[in-house]
């Protein structure tokens, strides 16, 4: 590579220049105006700029989304009802917030007094960004299996987002 | 003189002659990426004023900072020379000289692509280009093909980041969604800040709606081979295919654009999987076509259809496909069919293949698959495979093997592993160094370097060696993240090559559970059945005794069958299949034992075994019988309560449902081996089915239509052959809140005239359990056939029902019996005129849950509400025959024989006798036989035998004539069992139990 050098000024001469003492070397004041000379080849290979090993931290510009959370609402209907002939139905209401944004599978796990899986209710649910969406299930009582094999006490409702144990709540019918 | 003159001229015409062909190279696609082997594609042209042939010419890269790793021609060309220490390639015509078609000819032009290994820079830079003065062309032929230095647009960019693209599913249908995530390397030198994404561009024929992203919006402080990504969430809007195009950049680099896979949406896709993506001539390539269900009915026989390989490679099939079919795909499944084939060729040829299969719906018609195409398949001189192909974001200390493959002629000296993303596969370490080899850092960014001791030990050609790294842990990422692991290869002449593979660091997610398992006990073995999600490698299945099992396999971590997880032991496993079952063999009789299924994704993510159902009692009970008097045939689970009666279809099959909301088919067996496989995978029902199935056949048909309701108020017509669902009633829309009652059908051929008159197809009626409103409760006729509405009855004052109607076929009537909260209990609807007031309305009863049943010796329709006061109606004159008060609660139905009637209260079973002539009734036995809550009565007529379970878990046979308890046996030690079925063909004569703990059990009827 030849870098184009014009030489117009008087050259100074620098005692580390009048000191150069290589065999074979000896400086040239050129006086012309407009030459072209190759640089002194480097005695000492130039350090190379190096980057420095930075810690590779990610930084997101966006927060990571808060884990799910589900708030499960149980209401036996009608209201008041207790009793397995009274209670026409379980209403589960789970208001989802947090978490990914975009379709959740929302599910409801019914587990009977006698600690059996009753059955599995599964609802899908739009959350948009910073949103709230509410799943609704219901289990059907009287005058279904529940009553007829006399499953009163104690019933645990476990909710599930996206198969994710979630929140669980739980509710009691009576003989 | 003369001579010498002539010899002048010669060299003059010569001359002149050369100096009119030219040439030009012009660059027709292709970015030149740091660090990573990237194909530039050339179009050569020879000048169409040319007077030669262009048959070699040798292209020249600029050696920095480039290397050359290959080179791909044209079809009639090779690459003669692939100079890697001179940087140039030379290709050649392979025809020979003089040849018509062979080379260029005046005019003619053709696309070569030389693969170019470019070293970091600090920043993009462009205007890259070919060494002018080494490319040129070469006159191979002596044919004085003098040209002058070529022309055309050959420059290119060098860019810093590595981009890829990929997509979490291939296949999908609308509405459901997929996340498109696009990962940058940066191969610079420098940190790069601020580098943020493009928006994809979605190209084809299908649609897709932007639900969120790019997450994140831009990444900073990324340094030297770090990876970034960013993601982006979308929802299929229209069917048909699609790929996304993304790329990065800031203001010093960028990245080329990446484009994904092909993404099909469709409700019958089938996704072609070719592994591994690189191979070395020879070697095997397995090809796996995936077809999903996405429709909402089972497809029967699957059955692929021949793969179309496209590409330069030569492919050679050795083996398959695997199976040859699938005799059913249930809804949102997936199967598997797997061939294997022999790929040769060149290096830096390819190949693509397309897969796609054949099924039949219910209705007979045939489907084909859309084809979703793999990704490519090169051959590569060396080929390095990593495992395993995935770890798990934050993973402690983790090793993994790279099997390194020769398929040049040239002997490997040392390899260097270029170090990966430092944040993600932290501090590598070589470990189990080879013998003959010796390990050390590289000289490439701190790798790991393994060099040959001697010539000895050198990787051969057609050899391969396995190098093991160790990581002390990986890093944590928020999406998979697909990492490149360089190797550069030496070879013995100190030329080198670059190859690698992809190793992801998967985020744990949840993965979907099988579906539908089912389990057969049978003495000694339990036999497994499952469906597989399209999310899937392999499944583990664990086996406890005693209690279920309490451990939950780790991600990333495969079991062997025996391996001991907690109280559990692994009893299958598997990988890269999707087999649908297993059998456990060698069980103790008797004993309790617990299975629990998982399923395992292609990153090795199990899901979280929530099959059944998540609760402490989500397993599946076997408990294989013994042969003794009280030991059932065969009991398959389905891990979710079946108290409802199973329906038999006599000497052929059994069907239950559940509350896992569907329907199985279990068939019977006579003889040896006496099982209970299923007839066909279960079928999906919406909601949960507490509804006894309703069986017939129509017109001699050999197999029965089923009919059932569910607690979604959902109406279906299953074909008891397949499985499969004929319609779903209504135009799909559902009848009310929930549908309680078994359905009951009004069969034409077996009506009379007027009903004929009335009605062109069969009735069915199905009756709702509403709750918000009771009085909106109804009846509603479906045409048997298609399950389109015919009427509903609907007064406004009908409350539940929750047990059968009834429907006269001389009178055209349906009874009704319902609870009372408003309105009468009992109504009689005109079925041809169900518009009108019902013909009779009785308010005098209570409640009445247990439907209508039908004494056709006395022509009487029988009712009996809650509190046990028993009526009976003439079914022609609908006037009351007599009134009886059984003296308890009463929910199950009544069951008539000949002029007898059984009551199952609460508390124990009475027969009646009713006198036709007199109306009189009176109890048969001395007293009611004490049970605890039981089921209703199941007759065996020809032998005056009574089949009843209990609340208790028993199963129980009275003798009919005195109601004494003559054998029992317990069934279900969790909850009681459902009303027997019993199956009088000669030789079987077996009883059919459903269970609360979710199994049907078989007995034969002489059970101790």
């Amino acid at each position: 590579m030849f870098i184009r050098t014009i030489l117009r000024a008087v050259i100074v001469l620098t005692p580390a220049m009048l000191a150069c003492s290589e065999p074979g070397r000896h400086l040239e004041l050129v006086t012309a105006s407009d030459v072209e000379v190759r640089p002194p080849e480097p005695l000492v290979t130039p350090p190379v700029l190096e980057v420095l090993p930075v810690a590779p931290v990610y930084q997101y510009a966006e927060p990571l989304p808060l884990p799910a959370r589900h708030v499960v609402t149980v209401t036996l209907v009608p209201a008041g009802a207790r009793r397995l002939r009274d209670v026409q139905r379980v209403n589960v209401d789970v208001t989802v917030d947090r978490g990914a944004v975009g379709q959740r599978r929302i599910s409801a796990a019914f587990v009977s007094p006698q600690g059996l899986a009753w059955e599995t209710q599964h609802a899908t649910v739009d959350l948009a960004p910073g949103g709230i969406a509410v799943a609704h299930f219901s289990l059907p009582v009287a005058s279904t299996f529940i009553e007829d094999q006399n499953l009163f006490g104690a019933w645990q409702v476990t909710t599930l987002d996206d198969g994710v144990e979630t929140a669980a709540a739980g509710f009691e019918v009576t003989p | 003189m003369k001579r010498a003159l002539a010899v002048f001229a010669a060299l003059a015409a010569s001359s002149a002659f050369a100096q009119q062909n030219d040439w030009s190279i012009d660059l027709a696609s292709g970015v030149a990426v740091m660090e990573e082997v990237s194909p530039l594609v050339f179009r050569v042209t020879n000048a169409a004023s040319s007077a030669k042939t262009i048959a070699s010419f040798t292209i020249g890269i600029p050696s920095q900072p480039y290397d050359i790793d290959g080179a791909v021609p044209p079809a009639g060309w090779r690459a003669s020379a692939i100079d890697r220490r001179n940087r140039r390639v030379t290709f050649t015509a392979m025809g020979a000289c003089g040849t018509p078609n062979t080379g260029l000819r005046p005019g003619q032009s053709a696309l070569f692509e030389v693969r170019v290994l470019p070293v970091s820079q600090s920043r993009d830079q462009s205007n890259q280009n070919l060494d002018r003065n080494r490319t040129r062309v070469v006159d191979v032929c002596n044919t004085n093909a003098n040209f002058r230095n070529y022309t055309g647009s050959s420059a290119w960019q060098l860019v810093g980041l590595a981009a890829d693209v990929r997509t979490s599913v291939r296949a999908l249908d609308v509405d459901d969604q997929l996340t498109v995530t696009l990962t940058v390397t940066n191969n610079s030198t420098a940190t790069q800040n601020a580098i943020a994404p493009a928006a994809p561009v979605v190209s084809g024929t299908a649609a897709f709606t932007l639900v969120s992203g790019p997450t994140p919006a831009s990444v900073s402080n990324l340094a030297q081979d770090a990876v970034a990504t960013f993601s982006w969430v979308y929802r299929a809007t229209a069917r048909g295919s699609a790929t996304f195009a993304a790329r990065a950049q800031n203001t010093q680099v960028s990245s080329p654009t990446a484009v994904s896979s092909g993404v099909l949406v469709s409700a019958f896709p089938a996704a072609t999987i070719a592994t591994p993506s690189s191979v070395v001539s020879g070697g095997t390539v397995t090809v796996r076509v995936l077809p999903t269900n996405n429709g909402a009915e089972t497809l029967t026989l699957v059955t692929p259809l021949p793969l179309s390989p496209t590409g330069p490679a030569t492919v050679t099939p050795l083996s398959g496909p695997t199976p040859s079919q699938v005799d059913a795909l249930s809804p949102r499944a997936t199967t598997a069919f797997t061939t294997t084939w022999r790929v040769t060729g060149s290096p830096g040829d390819h190949v693509v293949f397309s897969g796609s299969v054949t099924a039949q719906t219910a209705a007979g018609a045939t489907l084909t698959s859309d084809p979703v195409t793999s990704g490519d398949v090169r051959i590569d001189e060396v080929t390095v495979t990593a495992s395993p192909e995935a770890v798990l974001s934050g993973a402690g200390a983790t090793q993994i093997r790279y099997t390194v493959a020769n398929g040049s002629r040239q002997p490997i000296s040392s390899l260097e592993f270029i170090k990966p993303d430092a944040n993600l596969f932290r501090t590598p370490s070589a470990t189990a160094v080879p013998s003959g080899w010796t390990a050390g850092t590289g000289s490439r960014r701190s790798g790991i370097s393994f060099t040959a001791n001697n010539a000895a030990a050198q990787l051969q050609p057609g050899a391969t060696q396995t190098f093991t790294i160790a990581f002390t842990s990986i890093g944590a990422t928020t999406v998979n993240t697909p990492v490149s692991h360089k190797v550069q290869v030496t070879f013995a002449d100190t030329t080198t090559v670059r190859t690698w593979d992809v190793v992801t660091v998967v985020v744990n997610r949840p993965v979907p559970d099988v579906l539908l398992p089912i389990a057969v006990a049978t003495t000694g073995r339990a036999y497994f059945t499952w469906s597989n999600p399209s999310a899937h490698d392999g499944v583990l299945i664990l086996r406890a005794a005693g209690a279920a099992p309490d451990t939950a396999p780790s991600a990333g971590v495969r079991y062997p069958p025996g391996t001991a997880l907690g109280n559990a032991t692994v009893v299958y496993e598997d990988a890269l299949s999707f087999n649908t079952s297993f059998a456990d063999t060698g069980l103790t009789n008797g004993t309790r034992y617990y299975y629990r299924l998982y399923n395992r994704d292609e990153f090795g993510l199990y899901s979280a075994g929530h099959v059944p159902a998540p609760s402490p009692g989500n397993n599946l009970l076997v408990i294989p019988p013994g042969t003794g008097a009280s030991d059932p045939l065969w009991c398959t689970t389905v891990g979710l309560p079946a108290l409802q009666q199973p329906y038999t279809d006599l000497g052929k099959a059994v069907y239950q449902s559940s509350n896992g909301a569907f329907i199985t088919g279990s068939t019977i067996t006579a003889g040896a081996p006496v099982n209970g496989n299923e007839k066909w995978r279960p079928t999906l029902t919406r909601g949960v089915v507490q509804a006894r199935p309703t069986a017939l056949r129509f017109g001699g048909a050999g197999e029965p239509s089923i009919f059932v309701g569910d607690q979604l108020g959902y109406a279906y017509r299953l074909n008891g052959g397949t499985g499969a669902i004929t319609w779903t009633g209504n135009g799909g829309a559902p009848l009310g809140e929930v549908i309680q009652a078994p359905a009951v059908v009004a069969v034409r051929v077996f009506t009379n005239a007027a009903f004929q008159a009335a009605y062109a197809d069969d009735l069915v009626f199905f009756a709702t359990r509403n709750s918000a409103n009771r009085a909106s409760n109804s009846v509603t006729a479906l045409a048997g056939a298609t399950g389109a509405r015919v009427f509903t009855y609907q007064p406004g004052d009908l409350d539940q029902v929750t047990g059968p109607v009834l429907f006269d076929y001389a009178g055209n009537t349906l009874w009704i019996a319902s609870a009372r909260a408003s309105g009468p209990s009992l109504r009689v609807l005109d079925v041809l005129n169900p518009a009108a007031p019902p013909l009779l309305t009785v308010s005098d009863l209570g409640d009445i849950p247990s439907g209508v049943a039908r004494n056709g010796n006395a022509n009487q329709a029988l009712v009996v509400d809650r509190s046990g006061v028993a009526r009976a109606y003439s079914i022609s004159s609908r006037t009351p025959a007599w009134e009886l008060n059984v003296g308890g609660t009463v929910t199950q139905p009544l069951v008539t024989w000949g002029a007898d009637f059984f009551v199952s209260t609460t508390t124990g079973v009475q027969r009646y006798h009713v006198d036709p002539g007199t109306n009189t009734v009176t109890a048969v036995w001395a007293a009611p036989t004490p049970l605890n809550n039981p089921s209703s009565v199941r007759v065996d007529a020809i032998n005056g035998k009574l089949f009843v379970g209990d609340g208790d878990g028993w199963l129980r046979r009275l003798d009919a004539a005195t109601g004494a308890v003559e054998r029992s046996v317990k069934v279900s030690t969790a909850g009681g069992v459902s009303m027997p079925s019993y199956d009088s063909t000669a030789g079987l004569q077996r009883v059919y139990v459903g269970t609360a703990d979710g199994r049907l059990c078989v007995y034969p009827s002489t059970f101790q």
